[in-house]
């Protein structure tokens, strides 16, 4: 029930902050998620910084050209802003709401998530082993063409694997009883 | 000559051990079988030993020299390590990313630098030994498993390398291709690590047994016939266990 009743504030909470145009309150609601994702996290605040990094740097990346050509600075702070906001909240939700409970109302959600992250999953620990087996099978470290046949190699086998594997996980479901058609 | 050494080598992962206390030597041309339950351990210690990852605590040296991601940045002592000590990973796939078998066979020979008619020399030599031929210009995700086991453990060899690790080899092979393998592992010249949670195959696979037990630890290291003759050595190191036996009702130990 918890873990509907976030999800469901979470949806809610979306619109107002998507839609906020007062930098000092979105500053407010940055740092009052700064802080809440600090305290959710506690010790493991080192390990766990990665994603919230990516995220600043990724809207700075797309907001800082836009503001450079476009010499609209507020604009692009005010945008940088709101996707930071919701990429905070959104990590603080998925970090404290279990998604499988959320989402048992539905079916077909619950089936796409389990499909989801069963993927991310498998295919983080395979990309780890192909990322491996590259370094052990280069004396002098990848090459730029070594990159790139292993950049292309890697992407066909993730899809053509994600093509199989959605395929027998969906079998595997519906063995259990989770029939959708 | 001692080629490896770990001296109390302990590994964590973020949430549990998969290491404790590794303390082991191991000679030019020994042959080591690595047997252990899932989840011992067994590939993190093939991975140390490959240099992919490294000891959180103790050492592990290679011909005398400590092996730690500064050493590995040193161009001479990489280039060495990467052509001297190989692995064959659990899964053939992750091995595979090169446009054709041809390619594939010559890509850690082709960074060496060698010239490219000795790579061409070497690449049908090792083609024909494993029966790659006819695949050389194909796809070579396109194989079958145990096709594309031959061609991972060929681009190994082709280097000529003098440790040779492999995890769990014969997981994908059917049993006509894991006598073949058995069969070319002795041919081999070179020192080899082989992990495997097999125990009918284990004495075919190497004379002497590293065995990794549930605590994370090595609970035994000497001949391979002596640990089988003690069953307390396989209890220790969960490879047995009880069940009923479906014809007399019995309770019976056996192993894995």
């Amino acid at each position: 029930m918890k873990d509907r009743f976030l999800l469901l504030l979470y949806m809610l909470a979306l619109l107002p902050l998507s839609s906020l145009s007062s930098i000092k309150y979105l500053l407010l609601v940055f740092s009052l998620l700064l802080l809440a994702n600090a305290i959710s996290l506690g010790s493991s605040l080192g390990r766990a910084i990665r994603p919230h990094v990516f995220a600043f740097f990724t809207a700075l990346f797309i907001s800082t050209p836009y503001a450079l050509w476009t010499g609209h600075y507020s604009y692009a702070f005010l945008l940088t802003l709101r996707v930071l906001n919701l990429t905070l909240l959104t990590l603080l939700v998925l970090r404290n709401t279990n998604l499988y409970l959320a989402l048992g109302f539905s079916k077909t959600l619950s089936q796409l998530l389990v499909l989801t992250s069963s993927h991310i999953l498998l295919y983080r620990r395979v990309f780890s082993e192909f990322k491996d087996s590259l370094r052990s099978r280069s004396p002098e470290g990848p090459q730029r063409r070594d990159m790139i046949n292993f950049s292309g190699s890697i992407g066909l086998y993730f899809f053509d694997r994600a093509l199989r594997d959605s395929e027998e996980v969906a079998k595997a479901m519906k063995s259990r009883g989770f029939d959708i058609d | 000559m001692i080629l490896i050494e770990l001296i109390d080598v302990y590994y964590y992962y973020e949430n549990h051990i998969a290491l404790r206390g590794i303390n082991l030597q191991i000679e030019e041309g020994e042959r080591v079988v690595l047997l252990g339950i899932n989840g011992s351990g067994k590939s993190t210690l093939l991975k140390i030993l490959n240099a992919l990852i490294f000891p959180q605590k103790g050492s592990y040296l290679y011909r005398g020299k400590r092996v730690e991601e500064k050493t590995l940045k040193e161009r001479d002592f990489r280039r060495t390590f990467r052509r001297e000590v190989v692995l064959l990973f659990q899964n053939p796939e992750v091995m595979i990313f090169n446009p054709t078998v041809y390619d594939e066979l010559a890509f850690s020979l082709r960074q060496l630098g060698l010239e490219e008619k000795v790579i061409r020399d070497k690449v049908l030599y090792w083609a024909e030994k494993f029966g790659l031929t006819p695949y050389l210009q194909r796809p070579p995700f396109e194989l079958s498993t145990g096709i594309k086991q031959k061609l991972c453990l060929a681009c190994l060899l082709v280097l000529e390398p003098k440790v040779l690790l492999l995890d769990e080899p014969t997981a994908h092979l059917d049993p006509r291709t894991t006598g073949w393998f058995v069969d070319l592992l002795w041919e081999l010249s070179c020192t080899t690590v082989v992990s495997t949670h097999n125990l009918s195959l284990a004495n075919e696979l190497g004379s002497r047994l590293l065995v990794l037990g549930e605590e994370h630890t090595l609970v035994y290291d000497g001949k391979i016939e002596e640990f089988f003759k003690d069953k307390e050595n396989l209890i220790r190191a969960g490879l047995l266990h009880r069940h009923k036996h479906r014809s007399t009702g019995d309770w019976h130990f056996h192993s894995l």
